[in-house]
């Protein structure tokens, strides 16, 4: 039997099928929590956060446009539900303007890693995570964990697609230098 | 699920994102024909006194053009743009391009709409309107009414008699009839070939009521 796309779901729950949103939250709570961990390393606040994200996303499930993709819109509030609890965390002011998203950036086109450069930096990315800024930090979980593409990236954390892409070479440069000073490099 | 079932959460009715997206749509259309606006009365501010053509007299005209832009204007032109864009990024056109180029997109936008709308002469009869017999609105008479594009050292009006050294000018903008006088330092960017009937910019000091030309253009209908 063909499984139903996420997005024909989030039709059946839009006109009203509530029980079809038990199918969302059972495809997305794994991924979420995931996701989730990779930013608030105390596994009960990671859980209430994808807990408001699924609440969140019910409520608003209206809002949602079936013929665009599901999983950029859930972990867009995702995102949000992130940045919040990272703001509130914060010990400084968060800075209100990216410079990032101000200029247009020449950037290589999105290339997939070869298998065992993507399993390296994975593996790296696991013991350095925490020493990374958030903001290269969530396009290096996005990308390498959740498997999202560029435009997905872009939709998530509503950036130009050049700008997901600057993101991602610095955070990996980062990455590499973390990397380095904790001799994770064999 | 179970907060779901026990209606602790609750789905938000369509109408309201679709109230939501409407009414920040139609925001975003009011703000650029305001933007529109504002943007091609800047422009007729500038032509009417005649600051617009200044700069082909060298530096000083520069710095007087400069001086001449109409800053409240230019201000809530900023103001305005600033909060298009924070609507304009709700949307995936507006969050998927760099702010740069958005915002040039949107004063090009502005820019250009606002040279348009300035052509269509509507400035042009809404001006006519202030000086007649019943004038506008108090907050439109202010903005259209004689004397309200004047700048100093810039004198835009009407040849009424030729004299020795200058000419006689009745001023566009009501300040009456001043005494122009030239000298070889004047700039005649378009030649001396004006006389009597002709419109036409003067930039000069003005001193015991007779003005000294630093700069002489002649305004043709397509100028104005």
């Amino acid at each position: 039997m063909e499984t139903e796309t996420d997005e024909t779901v989030a039709g059946r729950v839009q006109r009203g099928d509530s029980e079809a949103f038990g199918m969302l939250v059972e495809r997305y709570e794994a991924k979420l929590m995931r996701y989730a961990r990779k930013f608030l390393r105390d596994p009960d606040d990671a859980k209430d956060i994808v807990q408001e994200v699924f609440i969140k996303s019910y409520e608003n499930i209206q809002s949602f446009d079936a013929t665009r993709r599901f999983s950029p819109w859930i972990y867009r509030i995702a995102h949000n539900e992130f940045v919040n609890a990272i703001k509130k965390r914060a010990r400084g002011p968060v800075l209100g303007l990216d410079f990032d998203v101000v200029f247009p950036h020449l950037t290589a086109g999105e290339t997939a890693d070869d298998t065992a450069l993507e399993r390296d930096t994975k593996n790296i990315l696991e013991e350095c995570l925490d020493e990374l800024d958030p903001k290269y930090r969530e396009p290096l979980v996005l990308y390498y964990f959740e498997g999202l593409s560029y435009k997905d990236m872009a939709d998530v954390l509503r950036i130009p697609m050049s700008t997901v892409g600057v993101r991602l070479a610095r955070g990996k440069h980062m990455l590499q230098k973390v990397a380095a000073k904790k001799n994770l490099y064999e | 699920m179970d907060a779901i079932h026990s209606g602790r959460v609750r789905m938000r009715p369509r109408w309201k994102f679709v109230l939501s997206g409407a009414l920040a749509g139609l925001g975003a259309i009011i703000l650029l024909f305001t933007l529109l606006f504002i943007a091609s009365f800047a422009i007729f501010t500038l032509r009417q006194s005649g600051a617009l053509f200044v700069p082909v007299f060298g530096m000083r005209g520069l710095f007087a053009f400069f001086a001449a832009l109409p800053l409240i204007l230019i201000v809530l032109l900023v103001l305005f743009v600033v909060v298009l864009e924070v609507l304009v990024r709700r949307y995936r056109v507006g969050y998927r391009t760099p702010l740069l180029v958005s915002v040039v997109a949107i004063l090009l936008i502005v820019v250009l709409g606002g040279y348009a709308i300035e052509r269509t002469r509507i400035h042009e009869e809404l001006s006519q309107q202030a000086r007649g017999p019943g004038g506008l609105p108090a907050p439109f008479q202010m903005m259209y009414g004689p004397g309200a594009q004047r700048v100093p050292d810039i004198y835009h009006g009407t040849i009424v008699a030729m004299i020795p050294g200058g000419f006689l000018l009745a001023d566009e903008n009501g300040a009456g009839t001043t005494t122009i006088l030239i000298d070889p330092s004047t700039r005649l960017p378009l030649g001396d070939g004006f006389g009597t009937g002709d419109q036409v910019v003067v930039f000069g000091e003005e001193s015991s009521g007779t003005v000294h030309a630093i700069g002489v253009r002649e305004i043709s209908p397509a100028d104005q």
